[in-house]
């Protein structure tokens, strides 16, 4: 468990993430002349995979069947799962008058994202963790798979509202990875005996297949919008409009893409096929062609991985000892559902706030989070993780870690 | 404000911490074994693609019989007539010192005669199959010039060769040229000369004509009017004459690669007929002779194949008739259990076979008058001819072949842990086999042995399947690849298969001879079992 927690501040470290996170991002009309905001995220969530097994990844270790087994039981027909390991610093300079005006300052952020999400069916858990063994005489199908993994780094340029904090910057992305998969049918079947097996296969997969570092660029913004709403008793809440790395990609390295959409059946060689001059060692035509598979270079644009998260923050001026907040968050991907969130946030004095939320969607279902933000004069520090349960149980379907530290000047 | 510094403090030695953990964690690798099966090899294996190949036949019986004929030996006219390639001059020129030629006047040369070949063929008529004359024509006078050739005895269907060219004029140092090429396929030549009587010889004739239209021309005895005739690639496909005293011999070993894998064990095989059939089809006696045949086999042990025919000559009359009556003359020698040792000569196994033999043409010189023929459809072949039932006993018979092998698997990335092939058979062969398979590194010693866990059973300890009508017997043998053969996979350059053949009688468990009944088959399938161990 020692080990699981320390893995977690390190990863957090590693990964200082955005701030799509629920560490509420507090609203705050204070003024000061200039904020650097270090925020980061490991999160790795899943509907049916435990921690068991997923940790096995991380800290390596042998999978044994008992942990197959556990997580197999979990598993429905479809399952996601999802991984966010992003990093981010920003400088807010309120001192000057951006354009001349009092109320706008500007900011400068740069960042290293890394973003995969998979739909996958059960079979193909199976198939991968199991082998063909167990689905003798019966049809494996992975049909509706796919996954998509994007790497890349961002520096972006803004204005800000010094008192509103509202925001919004124009970013360049630097794409160092891309690769992309999907299965629209998808069947392996083999015969009780296994001397016959018989794959449909409907689907493609593609990647930036140079070794250079760059391998295309993206242009995008990020946008914070903060709506004060005036509540009955006279009080104020704020309502963030809050967008994430929204733009385009252009893969411009090469992208081998492998498609194919046929039916192989295969019982065994002949003799023939294998000795003898004509033996399909020593044919000219390739294993991919043999197979059916096309393989195409071609140029990809597509959207960054990012979200938009539409909620109530908390407000720092207000001084109730406890406060709420709630939203929901979206990612443009068919294995991202929408996530909505409600949290309360507890202030126990005045350097140290305590919240706790509950979330359903996203990556998996339902998971509870904690966070703490300790404040001293000019610092900010804040730790949080949105999955409890996985950090403490091997059960638990994910991992999720958060940190931010505030330098107020 | 102490306490929260020291917290910081604590947080920054729990992270240092926390790095070098994960640093020594990330050492092992993930790992996780699965169970993979693959079908590998599909296919039946029969005697069917022997039937109708002049080496099996089915016959009357159920049981398959060998029915073998091969020619060992192949001679046609190519071999023993040829045409080189000969280039032909004519040249003429007038017997006065000078001469005012009016137009159109024909000066006739006389018929040349021109050897062509060597004496040790004396070729009287020949056809031509296929060839070309490559004609050169030179004119020495200033005004163009009518050239007319003739080959006298060179004709097709009855009509002589003549070819006539208009040369343009020229001088003595740069004569007029014409330049053809003219296919003489199919001509026949008489090779008699003018006399009739001769051999090797071709005649030409040469006319010259002046212009007819053109003005008078002097011509002078040092003027020389010339013909090249080139014959290029000439192919013949009828010869008359006396071929000579032709002798082909030879001892020649040929190796059966197939029988070079035994290591032991022996075969029984029924009394068996072996015949040589000479047959000829040339108007030309011949002699043959037999002068050695035996085999080595795979310890060293050489028999001598025994005949009262092998070592003295056999004569062989020449063929009757001509042209599409052509009869052939037909010669044999034949071998048995009664006059040969024939039965021991074949069971000895023999991977290396040495085999002389003489054939000598016109043994008695020129007895015909010059009267040898041979015709297009003219071959003079050996044939060797064996029949028996394909019936074969084997006690132990061990063949044993090394192939290369090249797959190699990282041991520190995702591999084969362990495994199992699994051959599943179907015999139809009355015989039982068992398969080992030796592993073996650069220097050739075995680092392991695979063994089959079971033998391929006789079809005779079978049943008959009602759908066929055969008698056939199924087996499952599993070869297992142990975790240890495996991670010598990096080692292993070569793998033996050795195979055991045995052909027991249910009955008394005794090896005995076995006929080998038709349609008999061997049907395989070969899959793996594997696990496999993912690292990442």
């Amino acid at each position: 468990m020692m080990r699981l927690v320390l893995t977690i501040i390190v990863l957090s470290l590693f990964s200082v993430g955005s701030a799509q996170q629920l560490l509420p991002i507090q609203h705050d009309t204070n003024t000061y002349n200039q904020e650097f905001i270090l925020t980061g995220l490991a999160d790795f969530g899943a509907t049916s995979i435990e921690n068991a097994l997923s940790s096995k990844f991380l800290f390596g270790g042998n999978i044994t069947n008992e942990i197959k087994d556990n997580s197999l039981e979990k598993h429905k027909g479809i399952n996601r799962l999802g991984l966010d390991i992003t990093s981010e610093l920003e400088y807010r300079n309120m001192k000057v008058n951006l354009f001349g005006k009092e109320n706008l300052g500007f900011t400068v952020k740069g960042g290293y994202y890394s973003y995969m999400s998979s739909l996958y069916s059960k079979d193909l858990f199976g198939l991968a963790f199991y082998g063909n063994e167990s689905f003798l005489g019966e049809n494996a199908d992975f049909s509706g798979s796919r996954f998509s993994a994007m790497t890349f780094q961002k520096i972006g340029f803004g204005v800000i509202d010094k008192k509103k904090k509202s925001n919004v910057s124009l970013n360049l992305y630097a794409i160092s990875n891309y690769s992309e998969g999907n299965v629209r049918d998808g069947k392996l079947f083999q015969s009780d005996s296994g001397d016959s097996v018989s794959l449909t296969f409907d689907g493609e997969f593609q990647y930036a297949s140079t070794n250079t570092f760059l391998k295309g660029y993206g242009v995008g913004v990020d946008l914070d919008f903060r709506i004060p709403v005036v509540l009955k008793e006279g009080k104020t809440a704020y309502i963030q409009f809050l967008a994430k790395n929204l733009g385009f990609a252009h893969v411009n390295s090469t992208v081998t893409q492998y498609s194919a959409d046929t039916v192989l059946n295969f019982d065994g060689f002949t003799f023939n096929q294998l000795i003898g001059d004509a033996n399909i060692f020593n044919a000219n035509s390739s294993i991919l062609d043999t197979l059916g598979i096309d393989s195409t270079s071609i140029t990809k644009i597509r959207f960054l991985p990012g979200f938009i998260q539409i909620g109530k923050i908390v407000d720092v001026m207000n001084t109730s000892k406890l406060q709420s907040f709630f939203g929901v968050r979206m990612y443009p991907s068919v294995s991202y559902v929408p996530m909505i969130y409600a949290g309360v946030q507890y202030k126990t004095a005045k350097w140290l706030d305590l919240g706790a939320n509950v979330s359903y969607g996203g990556f998996t279902t339902l998971r509870f989070g904690l966070y703490s933000q300790i404040k001293l004069n000019k610092f900010a520090l804040g730790i949080s993780s949105e999955n409890l349960v996985g950090i403490f149980s091997s059960e638990g379907k994910g991992q999720s870690v958060i940190l931010r530290l505030r330098l107020q000047l | 404000m102490m306490n929260v510094r020291k917290i910081v403090k604590k947080l920054n030695i729990l992270l240092f911490i926390g790095i070098v953990i994960l640093n020594s964690c990330h050492k092992e690798k993930t790992t996780w074994n699965s169970d993979w099966v693959t079908p590998l090899i599909n296919d039946t294996l029969s005697l069917d693609n022997l039937v109708n190949d002049s080496t099996l036949s089915e016959g009357m019986s159920s049981f398959y019989q060998v029915d073998l004929t091969r020619t060992i030996l192949n001679l046609g006219i190519e071999d023993f007539v040829s045409i080189p390639d000969t280039l032909i001059t004519h040249n003429f020129n007038i017997a006065v010192p000078s001469l005012s030629v009016p137009p159109g006047f024909s000066i006739v040369n006389e018929i040349e005669e021109h050897s062509i070949g060597n004496n040790s063929v004396q070729l009287k008529k020949i056809r031509v199959s296929n060839g070309v004359i490559k004609m050169e024509v030179f004119n020495p006078v200033n005004t163009k010039t009518f050239f007319t050739i003739q080959l006298p005895g060179v004709s097709k269907n009855g009509v002589e060769f003549q070819e006539q060219y208009e040369v343009p004029g020229g001088t003595n140092s740069n004569p007029g040229t014409v330049i053809a090429n003219l296919d003489i396929s199919g001509y026949d030549i008489l090779l008699t000369g003018v006399s009739g009587a001769n051999y090797n010889i071709l005649q030409s004739r040469l006319l010259v004509s002046t212009d007819p239209t053109g003005p008078s021309v002097i011509v002078t005895s040092s003027q020389v009017f010339k013909v090249n005739a080139e014959f290029k690639n000439v192919k013949i496909d009828y010869a008359r004459g006396y071929f000579g005293n032709l002798i082909i011999s030879d001892t020649t070993t040929y190796n059966i690669d197939f029988l070079n894998n035994i290591t032991s064990g022996s075969v029984d095989l029924p009394a068996v007929n072996l015949q040589f059939e000479i047959t000829n089809g040339m108007k030309i006696d011949a002699k043959a002779l037999i002068t050695t045949v035996s085999n080595t086999n795979y310890v060293g042990n050489t028999i001598n194949l025994t005949n009262s025919q092998i070592g003295v000559p056999i004569y062989v009359d020449q063929a009757t008739g001509s042209w599409a009556s052509l009869i052939n003359s037909t010669t044999s020698i034949g071998f048995d259990g009664m006059n040969s040792n024939l039965e021991t000569y074949l069971e000895n196994l023999g991977k290396s076979h040495t085999i002389g033999y003489k054939l000598e043409m016109n043994p008695n010189g020129n007895v015909s008058g010059g009267w040898n023929e041979i015709f297009p459809n003219s071959r003079l072949k050996v044939k060797v001819k064996a029949q028996m039932p394909l019936t074969i006993g084997a006690d132990g018979l061990t063949l044993r072949d090394t192939f290369d092998f090249d797959i190699k698997q990282d041991l520190e990335k995702s591999h084969v842990e362990s495994g199992t092939f699994v051959l599943n058979v179907s015999n139809a062969f009355p015989m039982s086999s068992s398969v080992k398979l030796y592993l073996m590194n650069s220097n050739g010693a075995v680092i392991h042995t695979v063994v089959g866990s079971s033998e391929i059973t006789s079809s005779l300890y079978g049943v008959i399947d009602p759908i066929d009508g055969k008698r056939k017997m199924n087996s499952e043998i599993n070869f297992v690849l142990t975790e240890s053969m495996l991670n010598d996979l990096e080692n292993i350059t070569n793998i033996a298969v050795e195979t055991q053949f045995n052909s027991p009688d249910p009955a008394t468990s005794v090896n005995s001879q076995v006929l080998i009944p038709i349609g008999a088959f061997i049907a395989v399938k070969l899959k793996a079992n594997l696990v496999l161990k993912a690292m990442l």
